[in-house]
């Protein structure tokens, strides 16, 4: 093999070695050139606004981006930035470039007035330290370069393997480890100070050498530049750079843009423990937390894409914030209508629905609205009797009274508690059979009770003792040590998935790895023995003993999210008081959203925040205002369940049609119509059992136990890798309650499920069945017609249409067997979606 | 400059991970003027995605020493009786039981320093499988069922497939790591049974007493007619849901969409290549289910470990007879079918695009035991791979003079389900999305 050939061959074989993955779509960098952007029509603006009014520029590499907006006499605003004309007063001080971005020439002082149309604003600008060199900063333009050019983020150089052999801390949160791998590592070879541009650093993001990351920088780039110029200068690190404390991030919450006014210019200000400000919208990563309603381009300009609402977030360093814009555009011929609201549910659902254009759907039928509720609130189809007196009810008054009929049933309790099952993890895996079987109870009692929310949180997290006296102990047994606990509370009761902070600062919200380790510190002494008393468990504090930081080893003290020193420490030397009264305080921020969310989202099909268990700032809310409402109604009740539910079921909202109209029929998140969903797997097998009349029986609970109300998916007789009843539970996504997610319960529709419902056992035993209910309404000569309308009844709650009748009564008579073609029209009704989904 | 003698990969004899690197590293400046070969390659790269995964699952604990790792100078307590032979792969030897595979060495990567953490059946099944322990907490997801939920299942075929045998078991239990673990059962796998003739069953779609097809079509034809009678409702979820039902009364119904499964459609001479032997129409069944594009494909070699066990079917856990049962039976099964397997990903152009991987859960001792065989040994063992892009020809890792310990870095199966996902496209990101795989590190050597 010739030399060439050699170096070929192993090149190729390297090359794999440092290329890995395609890059995903985090942190894309958006071209202004690739966006399409409408041209901005100034129009005639009453006012202009012009943000900042002074500025110091100090230093001739920083630069201002300005904000100028326009006011209209319809009261619509307008990003003018770039459509303003700009003037200075002494024009050798400054210009400002077509991003309306200033950029400093001398020292000196000038007024700027910003002209659009007939109006005008000024702002005042002073520069200082033109002449000055100006280094480049390693912490505060390397670094965030590095950090915006995408290279150390997690897909990329910030893994914690990082790509090809370099490796940086995801989003330079680790500046010293960074400068070390960057300047010494690899002898030296990553920087090339005699010639900057043939640093490796620089040649492969720019693409001269093979880069698996692709192209991230162009030599005409200003970060480019200010990369050679750092390596030129030598690489200094600085000396005792200041530490910056926050970020702003403009313009603020609220901001409503109409098309053709679809862009909005953004602006990121950073500030410095030494009381100094710098402008950072040319440093700081944009992201925008729904790429189909608005991209933000790497100069900070967000481009609406369709109507909807984002969330905007910058990133600076470790620094972290966001703001919402909306995005509105005209329907043509949309025409307003809509019921008349029966609570503040419905007016704030309205409001956004208008805003946004989107017609709400019309009040569903009896016959849906009482299969609805009663799937959501009891998890059961209603009998034929229940459904035959409601139907017939002519009182105004019936739906809200089937509500708290509803409400006030066990079969309800039973079914809540199931979905409390699945967060609290209850199975005989983690708590023993008794141990199951007693939680169950008390979570129960709980929700039969309607104890109020603080409290049943309270005894969870505060519970110590033993587990057969005091059964929410078994919380403690769900986790095999404290960063579980840690992660199972923080997302149960603060809706966050903080599991990423646990290695490194989260890379999507503003939780790091300090506040990880300062929550852990409530729980470290929580310690847990088995008694050898049956299934008994002991939970008590241990007196001493702190969670260690990872990177310093050093004992983290408890911390809390915006909380006072004094709300940090316990009353007696149980730690967890001091976080259960924190958490359950009326002002916290995340406690009864988190809670009214949850409930939202097991009603409505879909969480204000979704996924209902991640709230954070770059996933917000779809309506803000009425996720407010609902968590401020909660905390006026003194956190009563029941009265949230009964508020959001009484709605229209809630009633809402399935049935979609042009003017709604994109639309999936404002709650405009409601949307279907598959039953799960305990609501199908209960369904399929009252239908078929061969209920489902499961061993070592009473015998009348449905689907819905198991206490756990693995009770003794289940055990694993034996195969029963239970299967056809798991392949309908009952989860095995091994994670405190919702994601657990699966559901995606598989083919496993659809070759269950076509040719599984338990489908296939229901409906043959010589016990069943249409075998035995045959031995007892029931006529056909009666037959068919009773088991239209069972499965939809509703009698069948003519056409369906016929359909039915043909199919009989072209059968010689009545009872092999009933079995077929059975199978046929409980394979129709409108059996298999709610809706 | 390069360090060709500290990167020995292609003479077998053992480079270090730090050489490699280096070499790495230092590549760029000397040849910076083979970048359009590179970015060529590297677009190649980033296409060609591995669409179909295909796991040999050598159930049972194969003998390394006796097959891939083979130690003629070890003492004669260790070595066994087989001689070796040279392969395509230059310092490569294998013993003289697998002489097609040893004959087709440069078209797959030998890893000879596998370890895993337990010594067990159903435990080092579940770690082979899902990367962890089964009590390291709630059991983790086969590596299919992530590429199944990474890919939908919104085909006519289910997304991940176990061929020939059923779930491994050993004799108590089955490997709890056999499916869709922490994302539920809707990524289980779907079994096709295979026998030695070639003939395909299918658990789930054997039709139950008093269900034949006819009766499937009418109800099929009813269901249709119902549908209409009534306003349908739009939403994204029914309309997955129809499609989904769709294929399952497909499979069960529709002759077309069960071919697939038909090994009749192979001529006798191709079935013959495979062997008539399970794992051989299993394998043949594999490549089948490729060519429709199934994500992921594993074939078991056994449903049981055992060899000799009643009603068991010969796995590779050769207790006894280890000598006389890898000669006459497990090592010519598997170099046919292995051999026969990988020609035709080749011929048929489909072998970047397949990434095929035999490997089982464990060793076995490399110091013969008084019963004249060997035992389980998890700290040392091997995996093969071959296409999905991967250079092939290459033997990574190096175990000692024994065959007991890796003398290189130890490669675990977490980090080989990182590389099948990641290879797979399955990047960082999306398994911290998926939560799985979680602190897998990737075999840089393969991706």
């Amino acid at each position: 093999m010739t030399i060439q050939k050699l170096i070929a061959k192993s090149v190729l074989v390297l090359l794999i070695v440092v290329s890995g993955t395609p890059l995903q779509a985090e942190n894309e960098l958006h071209e202004e050139a690739d966006l399409k952007i409408d041209t901005i029509q100034v129009g005639q603006p009453v006012k202009l606004v012009i943000s900042p009014k002074t500025f110091t520029l100090d230093g001739k590499h920083q630069q201002l981006q300005l904000i100028v907006t326009g006011l209209y006499a319809d009261g619509s605003v307008a990003d003018l930035t770039r459509a303003a004309s700009y003037q200075l007063d002494q024009p050798e001080i400054a210009t400002v470039n077509q991003r309306g971005a200033v950029v400093p020439k001398s020292n000196g002082e000038t007024t700027i007035r910003a002209k659009a149309g007939d109006a005008s604003i000024e702002m005042k600008l002073a520069v200082t330290n033109a002449e000055s060199p100006d280094p480049v900063s390693f912490h505060f333009q390397t670094l965030p370069i590095l950090s915006k050019t995408g290279c150390s983020m997690g897909a990329c150089h910030g893994s914690p393997h990082g790509k090809g052999g370099f490796r940086l801390s995801l989003r330079a949160f680790d500046p010293s480890l960074d400068y070390r791998t960057i300047v010494e590592e690899e002898f030296g070879r990553r920087v090339n100070l005699l010639e900057p541009q043939q640093s490796l650093l620089l040649a492969k993001p720019r693409t001269e050498i093979a880069h698996g990351g692709g192209q991230r920088l162009r030599p005409d780039d200003v970060e480019y530049q200010r990369l050679v110029q750092w390596i030129r200068e030598g690489c200094q690190v600085d000396p005792e750079p200041a530490r910056c404390t926050s970020i702003r991030l403009e313009p603020g919450e609220g901001r409503f843009l109409r098309r053709p006014h679809h862009v909005q210019q953004m602006r990121v200000t950073a500030y410095f423990d030494d009381g100094s400000k710098r402008d950072v919208t040319h440093l700081a990563v944009f992201e925008s937390s729904d790429d189909t309603i608005c991209k933000v381009s790497r100069h900070g300009l967000a481009v609406g894409q369709r109507r909807g609402e984002v969330a905007v977030i910058a990133r600076f360093l470790d620094q972290i914030e966001s703001t919402v814009l909306g995005f509105i555009d005209t329907v043509p011929n949309f025409d307003w209508q809509a019921p008349e609201p029966k609570s503040y549910v419905d007016e704030l659902v309205y409001q956004r629905l208008k805003q946004f254009q989107y017609l709400p759907a019309k009040i569903c039928s009896d016959e849906v609205f009482l299969r609805r509720v009663s799937l959501d609130l009891t998890g059961l189809l209603p009998s034929v009797e229940q459904t035959e007196a409601f139907l017939a009810d002519p009182s105004s008054e019936k739906r809200p009274q089937l509500i708290d009929q509803l409400l006030a049933s066990d079969e309800h309790a039973l079914f809540w508690s199931q979905k409390w099952g699945d967060l609290l993890k209850l199975s005989t895996r983690q708590m023993g059979h008794s141990g199951v079987l007693k939680f169950h109870r008390w979570i129960k009692q709980s929700v039969a009770n309607n104890q109020p929310y603080d409290q049943f949180a309270r005894e969870i997290l505060l519970a110590s003792g033993s587990t057969l006296s005091n059964p929410a102990g078994n919380f403690y047994r769900t986790g095999s040590d404290t960063s579980d606990i840690t992660e199972s509370t923080s997302q149960l009761f603060l809706g966050t998935r903080i599991g990423c902070a646990k290695c490194h600062n989260h890379p999507y919200e503003r939780w790091t790895q300090d506040n990880y380790y300062g929550l852990s510190a409530f729980f470290h002494r929580v310690a847990t023995r088995q008694t050898g008393r049956g299934d008994e468990a002991v939970v008590w504090m241990r007196r001493e003993g702190e969670v260690k930081h990872p990177v310093s080893g050093q004992p983290v003290s408890p911390w809390l999210p915006a909380a006072q020193e004094h709300d940090l420490v316990s009353q007696s030397t149980d730690r967890r008081e001091a976080f259960a009264q924190w958490l359950t305080s009326a002002g916290n921020p995340f406690f009864a959203k988190v809670e009214v969310n949850r409930i939202a989202a097991y009603l409505l099909g879909r969480g204000i925040v979704e996924p209902f268990d991640d709230h954070r700032d770059s996933n917000p809310p779809a309506n803000g205002p009425l996720l407010e409402a609902l968590a401020k109604d909660f905390t006026d009740h003194k956190f009563d369940r029941r009265h949230i539910i009964r508020t959001i079921v009484n709605s229209n909202t809630y009633q809402a049609t399935a049935e979609t109209n042009r003017y709604n029929v994109d639309d999936a998140r404002f709650y405009s119509h409601f949307q279907p969903r598959r039953l799960t797997a305990e609501q199908l097998l209960d369904a399929l059992g009252e239908v078929t009349g061969v209920p489902e029986r499961f061993v070592s609970v009473h015998p009348d136990t449905k689907a819905t109300q198991l206490p756990a998916p693995d009770l003794k007789e289940h055990n694993r890798g034996q195969i029963g009843e239970i299967e056809f539970l798991k392949v309908f996504g009952m989860p095995e309650r091994q994670t405190v997610c919702q994601c657990e319960r699966g559901t995606d529709s598989s083919l496993g499920q659809a070759l269950e419902l076509f040719n599984g056992g338990t489908v296939h035993r229901m409906v043959s069945s010589k016990q069943n209910r249409i075998h035995r309404s045959l031995a007892a000569g029931e006529p056909h017609d009666q037959i068919l309308k009773e088991l239209y009844l069972r499965a939809f709650s509703r009698a069948p249409n003519a056409q369906e009748l016929q359909i039915g009564l043909d199919y009989l008579s072209r059968s010689e067997d009545p009872g092999s073609a009933l079995e077929d029209i059975l199978w046929a009704l409980i394979n129709q979606d409108e059996f298999l989904f709610q809706h | 400059m390069l360090g060709f003698g500290s990167f020995k990969a292609q003479d077998c004899s053992g480079p270090t991970r730090r050489s490699f690197i280096k070499t790495a590293a230092a590549v760029p400046f000397t040849v910076g003027s083979t970048h359009q070969v590179l970015q060529a390659a590297q677009a190649a790269q980033q296409e060609g995605r591995v669409k179909s995964v295909i796991v040999l699952w050598l159930w049972g604990g194969p003998s390394h020493i006796d097959t891939f790792d083979p130690k003629p100078d070890a003492p004669m307590e260790y070595r066994g009786p087989f001689g070796t032979i040279p392969t395509k792969t230059s310092g490569m030897h294998f013993t003289e039981l697998l002489p097609k595979m040893a004959s087709r060495s440069d078209k797959f990567t030998v890893i000879r320093s596998m370890v895993t953490t337990n010594g067990g059946h159903p435990g080092a099944g579940t770690v082979g499988l899902t990367g962890y322990e089964e009590n390291a907490g709630p059991i983790q997801p086969n590596f299919g069922a992530i590429v199944a939920k990474d890919r939908g299942s919104t085909e006519a075929l289910p997304p991940f497939f176990y061929v020939g045998r059923g779930i491994p078991r050993d004799l108590p239990r089955r490997i709890e790591g056999y499916g869709g673990g922490t994302l539920g059962k809707a990524y289980d796998p779907f079994l096709v049974r295979a026998d030695e003739r070639g003939h395909v069953s299918i658990p789930q779609l054997d039709l139950l007493e008093g269900i034949t097809p006819k009766r499937i079509q009418n109800r099929k034809a009813l269901l249709n007619q119902l549908d209409n009678a009534r306003r349908q409702l739009d939403s994204a979820g029914i309309e997955q849901w129809n499609r989904t039902h769709q294929s399952a009364y497909g499979l069960l119904a529709d002759a077309e969409a069960r071919q697939a499964f038909d090994l009749t459609q192979e001529s006798d001479k191709t079935r013959g290549r495979y062997g008539q032997t399970t794992f051989g129409q299993g394998c043949l069944l594999a490549r089948r289910l490729a060519e429709a594009r199934v994500p992921y494909i594993q074939v078991n070699w056994s449903e049981y470990v055992e060899t000799f066990s009643p009603n068991c079917d010969f796995g590779w856990d050769t207790h006894i007879f280890n000598f006389e049962l890898l000669q006459d039976r497990h090592c010519p099964i598997l170099d046919r079918a292995y051999s026969a397997l990988i020609d035709d990903l080749q011929d048929r152009g489909m072998l970047d695009e397949t990434l095929l991987i035999a490997m089982g859960e464990f060793g076995r001792t490399p110091r013969i035991s008084n019963r004249a065989a060997r035992e389980h040994h998890q700290h040392c063992y091997f995996s093969i791979w071959a296409g999905g892009g991967i250079e092939p020809g290459r033997c990574i890792g190096e175990s000692d003079p024994r065959a007991e310990h890796p003398i290189t870095r130890p490669i675990t199966p977490l980090q080989v389900g990182t590389t099948i996902a990641e290879l797979c496209g399955i990047g960082a990101k999306r398994r911290a999305e998926l939560k799985v795989l979680d602190g897998g590190s990737l075999i840089h050597e393969l991706v």
